[in-house]
């Protein structure tokens, strides 16, 4: 089993940023390297309440000198700590080279950093980041939740905005109540005994979704449910990655998936809605 | 005791203080008719920090008949003094014997004045032994490039290790390999310096020496105020890791680290003991050598009988449950004679003492375990040994130690039952 890859200069500050967005959710992530792409997963063993979040990046956007060797089918896939790989990453940052392997010293499996810093101080680094290897047959127990399609597709407001708005429902109520309806608007809601506080957008998107001809959607539909606060403001973290597009979909009496894509990255989470 | 301090030097002393207050928990000040001295030591006994202020430093620097004051003041308090030291101009140390505190004056802006009242108590310092001349290696640096070498290190990690040889500077975090081998999920970093940065650089033979990294942080934070270049000097694992650094001729610091001992010296079986008074002669003591011939040359300049050191030991008895492996004594008490305060004074070893990994146990458990410990030391004017009371009934009393001391609390107004006070002066 070999690996090793060499980091684009100027996406080691997106792949930071990757790595500290899904670090808000839960400190321990499976990764799984293909020959084609690196994949983030946090799945709902891992995490509280059953949030999960997928991400996935396209290889030759991040790196170079990509070269992944296993018997399974060339894929490999592992635990890691986010929070050493998130530290292991900010001694690359405005690193003159970057570039990482899988090793193993003394028996036990680590991904290894060097790093080398050039400029007011030269400086020679070596990161090494515990790893645990997962078999075939673990990572296949791992699988994206499969749900219907959902009821409605819609493109979520400006996050930066979107954080300050539920961050102040954060302290009113422990749910928070999404509506949306294909015309273009959403609705955030959330409840307590005293006070009742919605914030509603108008004039958004939906998604195309691309090969199909739009949609011919009856633009009355609607669908709405309740997620934890407290899950929902996680996914806001994402802003830092500055994405495209962000598509939220309400699957009635399931789940809120968002969807987060940049180029080639993207970031799934799949919140759990609560029913009452 | 009185003193002034101007303006220009507000935010060197206030960034002292800090530093200090990162490392221990009591501040020792002893002031002298030439130059204000604050020490502290860890809690764990393996950071030693002193500061010599000159009385240059000061605007205004006086004692009372030229009489010289000893005491300590908890470091708590002196931080809250100057968490926010922007606005103050002036600042005024004072020991008050009429109220029996130690006071902090502030003259802030805007005609606005703190006063701080801290409590203290007359007891002497707690001094280490080391020696500048000794070391074999020696480099100096700025502590920017330091930290910045550092700040890649996880917080997490308590040690550090520093290794160099003649061309090559590495950093590397230390982790504590269990001898069961349990897979460690810690970060390993390793950093390699460029020789080039470091003016000074000498090193007499290629060494590995691991210490912590707190402690070393707080120090090279408080390199930043200051600015100035910090010379570093040590030996091997097992002996102190000195760094020092001065402001012109106005102001000096001294800071000592122990360091581990190197494992693949000395004999085999490490001390995995933890009790120091049951176990006189075991010989996982720090550097020193298992013959017993050698430990005195290191302990002490002058040195005084087993008998005497054994007395000292029990008499030192500490309650807290860490502190018992070294037999050492609370903060307070000055437990055995202390080292005439020569700077120059024969190294002892340094122990990094880790009480929660009984694996590692450079603790002075030898005969003259405690005074292994380069926190403790002897005292020239000591001529007599005080009679040792029971151990558990001293815990954190004031003793007078030597003559002509007065301690700030009065034996006899003690509410306590443990009265026994060695207040004859030692021979």
């Amino acid at each position: 089993m070999r690996f090793k890859a060499r980091v684009l200069p100027d996406k080691a500050t997106l792949f930071q940023r990757v790595v500290s967005t899904v670090l808000q959710i839960s400190k321990e992530c499976v990764i799984h390297l293909t020959q084609t792409k690196m994949q983030f997963i946090l799945a709902a063993e891992i995490t509280e309440g059953g949030m999960q979040v997928w991400s996935g990046i396209a290889s030759n956007c991040l790196f170079e000198d990509y070269a992944i060797e296993s018997l399974n089918n060339n894929e490999i896939a592992f635990e890691i700590s986010l929070d050493h790989l998130q530290r292991a990453l900010k001694s690359g940052q405005d690193a003159s080279e970057m570039l990482f392997k899988l090793v193993k010293k003394n028996g036990v499996p680590y991904l290894s950093f060097v790093i080398e810093k050039q400029g007011q101080q030269t400086m020679s680094i070596v990161q090494d980041v515990p790893i645990s290897m997962l078999t075939q047959v673990q990572f296949s127990s791992y699988i994206e939740p499969h749900l219907p399609d959902p009821d409605v597709q819609i493109m979520m407001p400006p996050l930066k905005i979107l954080r300050n708005v539920i961050d102040k429902m954060k302290n009113v109520g422990e749910y928070l109540s999404i509506w949306a309806n294909m015309a273009g608007e959403i609705r955030f809601k959330v409840e307590s005994d005293m006070v009742t506080i919605q914030t509603s957008y108008r004039n958004l998107d939906h998604p195309q979704i691309e090969g199909k001809s739009p949609p011919r959607v009856n633009p009355e539909l609607e669908a709405e449910g309740k997620v934890r606060v407290k899950q929902f403001s996680k996914f806001l973290y994402s802003y830092q990655v500055l994405p495209n597009n962000v598509v939220c979909c309400i699957v009635e009496g399931k789940a809120v998936v968002i969807h987060i894509l940049l180029d080639d990255l993207y970031m799934t989470y799949y919140i759990p809605m609560v029913v009452l | 005791m009185q003193c002034t301090i101007p303006s220009k030097y507000i935010k060197l002393f206030a960034k002292s203080i800090q530093c200090l207050a990162k490392v221990g928990e009591d501040l020792y000040i002893h002031a002298t008719r030439k130059e204000l001295v604050l020490r502290t030591l860890n809690s764990s006994r393996v950071a030693f920090f002193a500061f010599f202020l000159n009385q240059k430093f000061f605007d205004h620097y006086e004692l009372d008949e030229n009489n010289e004051r000893k005491f300590a003041v908890k470091l708590k308090s002196c931080q809250a003094v100057f968490r926010q030291f922007d606005t103050v101009e002036q600042c005024e140390l004072r020991l008050d014997d009429v109220e029996d505190r130690f006071v902090f004056t502030l003259t802030c802006k805007h005609g606005i004045r703190k006063v701080y009242k801290l409590t203290y108590e007359e007891v002497d310092p707690v001094l280490a032994l080391y020696n500048k001349d000794e070391a074999t290696n020696t480099m100096q640096f700025h502590s920017k490039k330091m930290l910045e070498a550092v700040s890649n290190f996880q917080n997490s990690n308590t040690e550090i290790s520093l290794f160099v040889a003649k061309n090559a500077i590495t950093l590397q975090s230390h982790s504590e390999e269990t001898v069961t081998q349990q897979k460690t999920r810690e970060l390993k970093t390793k950093l390699t310096l460029d020789v080039a940065d470091f003016e000074g650089f000498h090193v007499g033979l290629d060494t590995s020496i691991t210490f912590c990294m707190k402690e070393f942080k707080a120090m090279l934070a408080f390199g930043d105020a200051a600015g100035q270049p910090l010379k570093m000097s040590f030996e091997r694992g097992g002996r102190p890791l000195l760094i020092t650094t001065n402001y012109f001729d106005l102001f000096s610091a001294d800071f000592v680290l122990a360091t581990l001992i190197d494992n693949s010296s000395q004999s085999g079986d490490s001390s995995r003991d933890t009790d120091t008074k049951s176990t006189p002669n075991s010989n996982g003591c720090s550097n020193i050598t298992p013959q017993s011939s050698k430990r005195s040359s290191y302990l002490s300049p002058e040195p005084t009988t087993p008998l005497s050191r054994r007395e000292l030991l029990s008499e030192v008895a500490s309650p807290s449950p860490y502190v018992q492996r070294y037999s050492g004594d609370s903060a307070y008490s000055s437990g055995g004679p202390i080292v005439s305060s020569s700077p120059s004074v024969i190294t002892s070893g340094s122990n990094s003492i880790r009480p929660d990994s009984p694996q590692q146990q450079y603790h002075p458990s030898s005969v003259n375990g405690t005074y292994n410990n380069v926190y403790q030391g002897y005292d020239d004017d000591d001529d007599e040994v005080p009679p040792s009371p029971p151990p558990d009934e001293r815990p954190n009393k004031v003793q007078r130690r030597e003559d002509g001391y007065r301690s700030h609390v009065p034996m006899d107004e003690e509410d306590d039952d443990d009265e026994e006070v060695p207040s004859s002066a030692p021979q």
